[in-house]
């Protein structure tokens, strides 16, 4: 009886386990904690895009050599 | 890097066609948000996992498609497109697409 407990209750326990690491440490969204602060060499586009969840407005910078793209956090006022 | 959904430029004129371009990207959903959005599946209402989720990967293919064009050395992406997909129950496939070229100032 004892081992079909733990049989169950480690499968129970990997499961949160997942659930938990998930939600917290895995699932993390796409360039989102960029900041405030435009590293040297990018320039600021007209592009805007404003979160659907969190509703921050974010302004998009682009580095002209390197081609990546920053995600510029600004005030929504 | 300027990105057009129309064949021309207002003001530029398209000096050169460097070919097509692409950012491809396929992401998924935590099981712990999977688990809630199936749930908030059952209420109805919009399902903002999802709605991260597919706002991730847009981003995400955007900047891809804007990384290959510059390698590619163009400096405009005309006839930009988004085109989306469903890998497995809870991936979704993105693809931004579009013709790279360089423009001039008219």
């Amino acid at each position: 009886m004892g081992w079909i407990v733990g049989f169950y209750g480690i499968q129970l326990l990997i499961l949160i386990i997942l659930i938990i690491g998930s939600w917290f440490f895995w699932d993390r969204r796409f360039k989102t904690k960029h900041g405030k602060h435009v590293p040297k060499g990018f320039e600021r586009t007209n592009e805007i895009s404003i979160d659907p969840s969190t509703n921050k407005r974010l302004i998009v910078y682009f580095h002209p050599e390197t081609g990546e793209r920053f995600y510029k956090e600004e005030n929504n006022n | 890097m300027i990105i057009v959904t129309t064949e021309n430029i207002a003001h530029h004129q398209i000096t050169e066609v460097i070919g097509p371009v692409f950012g491809l990207t396929v992401r998924a959903r935590g099981i712990g948000k999977d688990i809630v959005a199936s749930l908030k599946g059952l209420v109805g209402g919009e399902i903002s996992q999802y709605t991260e989720m597919l706002e991730d990967a847009r981003k995400q293919a955007m900047d891809r498609m804007v990384q290959n064009a510059t390698a590619m050395g163009a400096n405009a992406i005309i006839m930009m497109r988004f085109d989306s997909g469903e890998i497995g129950q809870n991936m979704s496939e993105i693809v931004a697409y579009g013709t790279a070229v360089i423009v001039e100032k008219r």
